[in-house]
């Protein structure tokens, strides 16, 4: 990939090991170096993003510049941490793509409702997933403008 | 002078006589007309006269069948009230004289005749005649009134000898006074009264005789009655004769008879309550005491007026005469237009109450009475006041007739039938009598038949009442049961004493009625009672209840029970006092089902709401279930194929060729089985889904399957020829994958042809519009067609042409839901067609019902 890659924490929410690997993979393959945060389940994904739990002692106005999250979590499932964000002021427009296997009308109907920017589908075969990791890398690292960050300030 | 023709019979056997007499007569007078007919012979004279009335008779004493004053006396004695006038050409003084002392009112000379006195003669005759009869009326007036002052006296000796009689008493015997002296008194006497008139005579003789009113019979055998006193005459103290004075009283006596009969009568009517046996008593009655032979009563019985009673009549009469109605002939009853049976005769017309009291057959009461019927049968039928008689009556030898009717108001309910052989018996006054008894017997028939209807309905009211399977009971003024039908009791569960002047609520054993000592209508609940409410709100203000249900408390079996009854009640009068009669069925049963049933429908609905839900869940948990196996089978997919894909990459130097080779196949496999997961899913999903019907154009899908087909592989040359408008109605998403999953294999098929033509087109086969995906590829052996549309059966290997078998099944399933079929025809290497049908909307609701 070339041109400028944005820095910034790319918040991944997986629970499936195989599927983290992968992801990993796919992310080096293409050359997209920003440092990636994983969160395991929906309550450790709540806790980074509002700086609870483990992540008391985190910053929250480091914000992840985007958040790959699987459906189907343990504890708080996909949905409902995506409808968590939405609610919160700080949080709202944070940039989440959902990255799951179910092609269920109901489940992409859902996503968009609750506010996900994008939904996309992992495809069993490597080859195409590498190609779709490489698609998001240049639209939400290089093409899509963020919002702009104001530093030091937390919002509302 | 009147102005009518003076009708005249000229009997002349001399044409020209007889045209010279109607010059004379025409010339005679300018006022005066003449209608003259002429005969020449007494014979002819006498028929003339038979058929014409004539005002006056010109005769000629010399006619060829009859001589001199022969045709004079001829003539008078059967025509003695026309006056005649007699023509001869004899001078002959002493003959006129004879002449007018025959008869005649004038005697002319032929030869000196001129027309003004010969018309002056006639009519001084007529006039003469005139006055001659008035005179005899008067006369016989007189003489008649002469007859009835003076009695009869006759003298008897001592042993009932006629030594002397009046001529007079010729009248009343027939015997002349010479043949009479020396016959037997009691020869006179009828054979009846020979007892009281001998008895009489031995008083008599000894002086102490009284009078007697006996009858005495006339030579010709009729008789009249007398009253005879007897008076001894002594001679020097001697008995010398007895004296005896004799009255006429048959009058009178007819008159006592009369009123015997009525009271006799009468006394019948109102005594005997059975019709039959009055009308026949009654009958009697008249036949004994009158001198009638035969006696009859017709009275309505139906349409018709038989005979009910009569004695005297052959049984043939009485067969023949029971109808009056009058036929056709062929048969049938006529009737007017107003639906009633035209009846005819005599007695058909009294009966109709059509008789005219002008015609002197009929009186102003409506009888008719004749005492000769002979005449009647010469009578033109145009001048014949009857209607369309019999003449039975007559040709029976009736000669004496009287019809009376008997009237109630006005109705006429029948007729008296009197006849007898004799002529003479009625007088205008005995047919008032009659008419008296006529009346009376109508009313008494009348009243009699009005009270055995009464009690016809009466008994039948009873009969309904008893036997109506409703329990009835009727409520007087003070809600009592005055009147109770055997359901009733049945109701009541008592027996009728029970019930019979009781309060509803004691009847029925209201459990409320014991608890006060006065019974029903005392207790704290009775002011509750609907049903005590109800009938009282009838009693006070009028109307009546229908259908009304209300339930009591009754006592049944030691146990109080709920009842319900069904409660109509109708204001009636009894004896002109208001009471109510009110019908109650017990339909507890009724409403005990009604309740059932209700408590039934409404488990029903929650058991299939429970159903429903439950179906609801287990849908629910399927849906989810699918949901989840999809996902948990993917994500292992996933990781197979990215980690082989890794090991490829990353240790590509450790691998040899084969190594690759297996990497590879391991990916394949896993794609293959992604690709399985995807359409096992799709087709539960179309099995579970709902169908939304709506217009959808195969066409157009066809068209963009063949564009995005074309652009995943534009290397490839494919025709693609597809019909346009192809309209079906079915759910749009549905036929999307039916078409995708078809036009694919087709276009998959084709892939190892150079070139290859895909047809997408409609038909018309057996079973009605059907459409087809045609292509020229692969084919198949229509060995396995069978095989084409069952899950996981495929008929190439993978490696021939990828596939996962189930896309043939998701369009059969697809079709199903449809009410559609699909069916294929194919060979090797011919390509292959599959044809579908899409049933009706009618049959695919069928479909999602079941």
């Amino acid at each position: 990939m070339s041109g400028k890659i944005r820095g910034g924490t790319i918040l991944l929410i997986e629970d499936n090991e195989g599927d983290i690997e992968l992801t990993m993979r796919a992310l080096k393959k293409n050359n997209i170096s920003n440092e990636v945060v994983i969160a395991r389940d929906g309550e450790e994904a709540l806790n980074y993003l509002f700086c609870e739990g483990v992540h008391s002692k985190r910053d929250p106005c480091d914000l992840p510049v985007l958040v790959l999250m699987d459906l189907k979590l343990p504890k708080v499932s996909g949905l409902e941490v995506l409808k968590r964000i939405r609610a919160d002021k700080d949080l709202e427009l944070l940039p989440v793509v959902i990255l799951t296997l179910s092609k269920e009308e109901s489940d992409i109907i859902a996503g968009y409702k609750l506010g996900a920017n994008s939904y996309v589908r992992k495809p069993i075969d490597f080859i195409e997933f590498i190609d779709a990791v490489k698609h998001l890398g240049i639209y939400w690292l290089m093409l899509n403008e963020p919002l702009p960050r104001k530093k030091g300030e937390k919002n509302g | 002078m009147s102005d009518h023709a003076i009708r005249l019979l000229l009997v002349e056997d001399n044409p020209a006589y007889a045209r010279l007499v109607s010059e004379l007569l025409k010339e005679g007078s300018t006022t005066v007309r003449f209608d003259t007919a002429i005969t020449n012979s007494l014979a002819s004279a006498l028929n003339h006269l038979r058929e014409m009335n004539c005002d006056a008779i010109l005769l000629d004493l010399g006619l060829p069948d009859s001589q001199g004053l022969d045709s004079l006396t001829s003539i008078f004695s059967n025509y003695p009230r026309i006056p005649i006038l007699v023509l001869t050409a004899l001078e002959d003084e002493e003959n006129a004289v004879k002449a007018v002392a025959s008869g005649a009112q004038d005697y002319l000379l032929k030869g000196h005749i001129e027309g003004a006195a010969l018309v002056r003669s006639i009519m001084y005759a007529i006039e003469r005649k005139k006055s001659e009869g008035a005179l005899s009326r008067v006369a016989k007036k007189y003489s008649d009134m002469i007859n009835t002052m003076f009695d009869v006296v006759f003298t008897l000796d001592f042993d009932g000898t006629v030594v002397d009689i009046d001529p007079k008493m010729e009248r009343i015997i027939g015997w002349t006074q010479k043949e009479s002296i020396g016959k037997q008194f009691s020869e006179f006497v009828h054979a009846d009264d020979l007892p009281i008139a001998e008895a009489e005579f031995i008083r008599a003789i000894q002086g102490i005789g009284r009078p007697i009113e006996i009858r005495v019979v006339h030579k010709d055998n009729t008789f009249r009655w007398v009253r005879i006193n007897a008076l001894l005459i002594t001679k020097d103290g001697e008995p010398e004769e007895l004296s005896c004075v004799l009255s006429d009283i048959t009058e009178k006596k007819a008159d006592e008879l009369l009123l015997a009969v009525q009271s006799d009568i009468l006394n019948v009517l109102s005594r005997s309550s059975n019709i039959d046996e009055t009308l026949d008593r009654i009958v009697g009655i008249i036949k004994a005491t009158t001198e009638f032979d035969a006696v009859g009563i017709r009275l309505q019985t139906g349409d018709d007026y038989p005979f009910v009673a009569s004695v005297g009549y052959s049984d043939e009469f009485l067969q023949a005469e029971n109808t009056l109605a009058m036929q056709y002939p062929q048969g049938g009853i006529c009737r007017d237009k107003d639906g009633n049976v035209s009846l005819e005769c005599t007695c058909g017309l009294l009966i109709s109450g059509k008789t005219d009291p002008a015609n002197p057959l009929f009186t102003a009461g409506g009888s008719a009475w004749t005492n000769d019927s002979l005449p009647f049968l010469d009578v033109p039928l145009e001048q014949d006041p009857r209607l369309h008689p019999r003449n039975r009556c007559i040709h029976i030898g009736f000669r004496s007739l009287a019809l009376v009717p008997l009237r109630a108001g006005n109705k006429i309910i029948g007729l008296i039938h009197l006849a007898s052989h004799r002529t003479d018996l009625f007088t205008e006054k005995s047919i008032k009598f009659w008419e008296g008894i006529g009346v009376s017997m109508g009313v008494a028939i009348l009243r009699n038949r009005a009270e055995e209807a009464t009690q016809e309905a009466n008994t039948n009211l009873e009969a309904i009442f008893e036997s109506s399977p409703t329990p009835i009971f009727i409520l007087d003024e003070k809600i009592n049961v005055v009147m109770i039908n055997s359901a009733a009791v049945l109701l009541t569960g008592g027996s009728i004493s029970d019930a019979l002047h009781h309060r509803p609520g004691n009847a029925l054993r209201c459990v409320h009625s014991s608890e006060d000592p006065r019974g029903c209508g005392h207790s704290t609940a009775c002011p509750f009672c609907p049903v005590r409410n109800g009938i009282e709100s009838l009693i006070a203000n009028g109307g009546s209840m229908h259908s009304a249900e209300l339930v009591m408390d009754l006592v049944r079996n030691g146990t109080t029970q709920k009842v319900w009854l069904s409660i109509g009640a109708e204001p009636i009068h009894i004896g002109g006092r208001l009471h109510l009669c009110v019908a109650m069925d017990d339909v507890t049963e009724r409403k005990r089902v009604e309740e059932e049933l209700k408590t039934d429908r409404a488990n029903l609905e929650r058991i299939v709401a429970n159903r429903t839900s439950e179906l609801k869940l287990s849908n629910e948990e399927l849906e989810s279930f699918v949901y989840s196996v999809s996902h948990d089978l993917r994500a292992p997919l996933r990781s197979i194929d990215g980690f082989s894909q890794a090991v490829m990459e990353d240790y590509a130097d450790k691998l040899d060729a084969k190594g690759q080779d297996y990497l590879n196949l391991i990916r394949d496999s896993t794609q293959r089985m992604g690709k399985l997961i995807d359409e096992m899913l799709m087709l539960s999903r179309i099995s579970r889904a709902e169908l939304k019907l709506d217009p959808v154009n195969l066409s157009s899908i066809a068209e963009k399957i063949s564009r995005d087909l074309e652009g995943s592989q534009p290397g490839r040359n494919v025709e693609f020829i597809i019909k346009p408008h192809i309209e079906v109605k079915g759910d749009r998403d549905m036929m999307r994958i039916l078409m995708e999953n078809l036009i694919g294999n087709a276009w998959k098929y084709t892939s190892k042809h150079e070139s290859a033509r895909i047809e997408v087109g409609t038909g018309n086969g057996i079973e009605g519009e059907s459409f087809y995906v045609k292509d020229d590829g692969a084919g198949f052996d229509m060995k396995y067609v069978d095989k084409l549309f069952t899950p996981f059966q495929r008929l190439h290997s993978t490696s021939e042409f990828p596939g996962t078998g189930v896309g043939l099944a998701t369009v059969k399933r697809i079709l199903n839901k449809h009410g559609g079929k699909i069916w294929a025809e194919g060979a090797v290497e011919k390509g292959a067609i599959f044809h579908f049908t899409i049933g009706s909307e009618e049959s695919i609701h069928a479909n999602v019902r079941m």
